[in-house]
């Protein structure tokens, strides 16, 4: 049984779901994207930045020296303007993600309530929709939430449609009927 | 959504597979049952 978290997700004019605190349109379209065919998996995208920059300049910038976040998910807060967000990772790559080091990982919280209770993002003009991922491979449990290796959305709360058909996930137009049906396991 | 609080533990290989991927819960259908021959009448 794997580990269910609840997190945000902001909606692409596709009707795809995208990191909610990570700006997605930076980077190859199909990297900051929770997968509607498949399990997702947390990339470091601090990592190959900084590859990136090696490969130009022989050195890593300072600025982009402290860790960042990761996936397609949601990181701290952040750089150039925009809130940082899921999946980026440590220096010159992990062992494995998530890294304890590092901020990246498919991030989720712990419960429903935990959710309802956290700052809505609001960087974007896209929707954010709020739901149920599945999560596994490796997963760091924290004391709110999780940072995860692998993920697929299970549930949304999707009042007016915006998420598209191809997602194969429970849809509700009810906060308390999702709530009601779907519970964090404990890892 | 970085502040999930400090870590507390690594779950290590946590399974999770793609619905497609699940073996399937529910059991194929029992072939049918063969055909009583009538019983002769007494």
């Amino acid at each position: 049984m794997s580990i269910l978290g609840w997190r945000h997700w902001a909606v692409d004019t596709d009707g795809l779901l995208r990191p909610a605190w990570t700006p997605w349109s930076p980077y190859p379209d199909d990297l900051l994207l929770w997968r509607p065919d498949g399990l997702t998996r947390a990339r470091c995208l601090r990592t190959s930045e900084e590859r990136t920059a090696e490969t130009l300049f022989g050195f890593v910038p300072a600025a982009h020296s402290p860790a960042v976040g990761a996936d397609g998910q949601d990181g701290r807060s952040g750089r150039d303007g925009y809130p940082d967000a899921d999946g980026y990772g440590g220096r010159h790559g992990h062992a494995r993600i998530p890294d304890p080091s590092c901020v990246c990982g498919l991030y989720a919280w712990r419960d429903a309530a935990t959710l309802a209770a956290a700052r809505v993002p609001r960087w974007t003009r896209r929707p954010i929709v709020v739901g149920v991922a599945r999560l596994g491979g490796r997963v760091i449990v924290a004391e709110h939430g999780y940072r995860a290796e692998r993920g697929y959305p299970v549930a949304v709360f999707d009042p007016v449609g915006v998420v598209s058909p191809r997602y194969p996930v429970a849809r509700y137009r009810s906060w308390p009927a999702l709530t009601a049906e779907w519970r964090p396991a404990e890892p | 959504m970085s502040d999930i609080g400090q870590p507390l533990r690594i779950v290590e290989d946590e399974p999770i597979a793609w619905p497609d991927e699940e073996p399937l819960a529910i059991p194929e259908p029992a072939p049918p049952a063969p055909a009583q021959e009538p019983a002769p009448a007494p």
